[in-house]
């Protein structure tokens, strides 16, 4: 099934900046277990809950705090719509 | 092009089991087989003086050998975790090579011990057993390389859209050299042919034009897919997305450069008959455990850095 949600595919391109070929794998992961939805079903009201579990999970794979504030600061952005 | 056959379906339990029995079969031909004549003649050693040398380095060497087991099978592991992507099918053929790599450890382990054992006890059998090891050791490298090699060529394809078609300089030149010296120093090896005194071994027992087309190229080959798989997986790395990711794959890539320079140069220092041969026991086994540390070290970073990978996979 192909997943034309927009906002589920902004989500999956500021990821991609970050865990490459991993993305999308790691994006359905939290979508899955921590919103109990599937990605077509992504919405902005999710984006908070969203960023804050992709906040520990990104935080158990690198030290770099800068960089994790960084990628959780795009996905929030992405609910105010300013893009990725 | 990747296919299926090219998934070799080994459970981890399975390996190292196989690896303990080799590691078993090893030690009792140690024990068992008298050490070489000629050996304790050329460095002036007791039997028991050299049985105990012979243990100071098998039971590293044998440590080494499962840690590029866990290694190969670590990279598996992850590999099968993500097998529905073109990544995971790369990183699996290149996880098969390793394995291959990894399990030619002790097979020429154990291969050199019945051969040294062979020409002692059925000295009329002794260019009989090192054609046969040197080609099961060639045959074994080339099987290995290929699966490395057309695993970071399918891996590198995903992210360029195609395989990079120009040759690298850096390889280019490293080959050339290797390549030159390589192909010099078998060709001027007075003893590639006949031993030099009766008692003694020759290096291959092969006419100069069989060494050519049947070692000396093959050998080639091999170093030349080894570094470019090398090449191509560095380059992968580079061209990959994700900072996160690129940083995981550090430590595989590391490996695999290690590991097939490593490799490399073992196979070198071994075509290196009479010079190796000349030098003192001392400065011999310096460069082994060297060598077999540098391997070591691969696929320990191998295993490190599919750990790494897959927590990607977990969290």
């Amino acid at each position: 099934m192909v997943n034309i949600n927009p906002l589920y595919e902004d989500v999956l391109a500021v990821t991609a900046d970050y865990l490459g070929p991993a993305a999308r794998r790691f994006v359905d992961r939290q979508i899955d277990s921590h919103l109990n939805k599937s990605p077509d079903e992504l919405t902005k009201k999710d984006l908070k809950t969203l960023a804050a579990w992709s906040r520990v999970s990104m935080a158990l794979l690198t030290n770099d705090k800068q960089l994790v504030s960084n990628y959780v600061s795009r996905l929030m952005n992405l609910a105010n719509n300013e893009g990725v | 092009m990747l296919r299926r056959n090219m998934l070799i379906k080994i459970k981890p339990e399975q390996a190292y089991v196989l690896f303990g029995i080799l590691a078993l079969a090893y030690i009792a031909l140690i024990f068992w087989m008298p050490t070489s004549s000629d050996a304790l003649t050329r460095y002036d050693l007791a039997p028991l003086e050299a049985r105990n040398l012979r243990l100071s380095i098998i039971l590293p060497y044998i440590a080494i050998w499962f840690i590029a087991c866990f290694g190969s099978v670590r990279l598996k592991n992850y590999s099968q975790a993500i097998n529905k992507s073109r990544h995971g099918q790369s990183l699996s053929t290149i996880a098969n090579g390793l394995f291959v790599l990894a399990l030619g450890l002790p097979l020429r382990a154990i291969g050199n011990r019945l051969m040294s054992f062979v020409q002692d006890t059925q000295p009329q059998l002794a260019a009989t057993s090192t054609i046969v090891f040197n080609y099961i050791d060639i045959i074994v490298g080339l099987v290995a390389v290929w699966l490395i090699y057309n695993g970071a060529r399918s891996l590198l394809s995903i992210v360029d859209g195609k395989a990079k078609a120009t040759p690298a300089y850096v390889v280019m030149i490293g080959m050339t050299l290797i390549g030159t010296s390589y192909v010099y120093l078998t060709f001027t090896n007075p003893v590639r042919q006949f031993p030099a005194a009766a008692g003694e071994r020759a290096a291959y027992y092969l006419p100069d034009y069989l060494l050519l087309f049947t070692v000396v190229i093959p050998y080639l080959l091999i170093w030349y897919m080894g570094l470019y798989a090398a090449y191509f997986i560095n380059l992968y790395k580079k061209s990959v997305q994700g900072i996160v990711y690129r940083k995981a794959l550090t430590y595989f890539v590391s490996g695999v450069v290690f590991i097939v320079l490593s490799r490399a140069t073992v196979r070198y220092m071994l075509s290196l008959n009479t010079i190796v041969e000349a030098w003192t026991l001392q400065y011999l086994l310096a460069i082994i455990y060297c060598l077999l540390v540098f391997i070591a070290i691969g696929y320990g970073f191998i295993a490190k850095g599919s750990e790494k990978l897959k927590k990607i996979e977990e969290v």
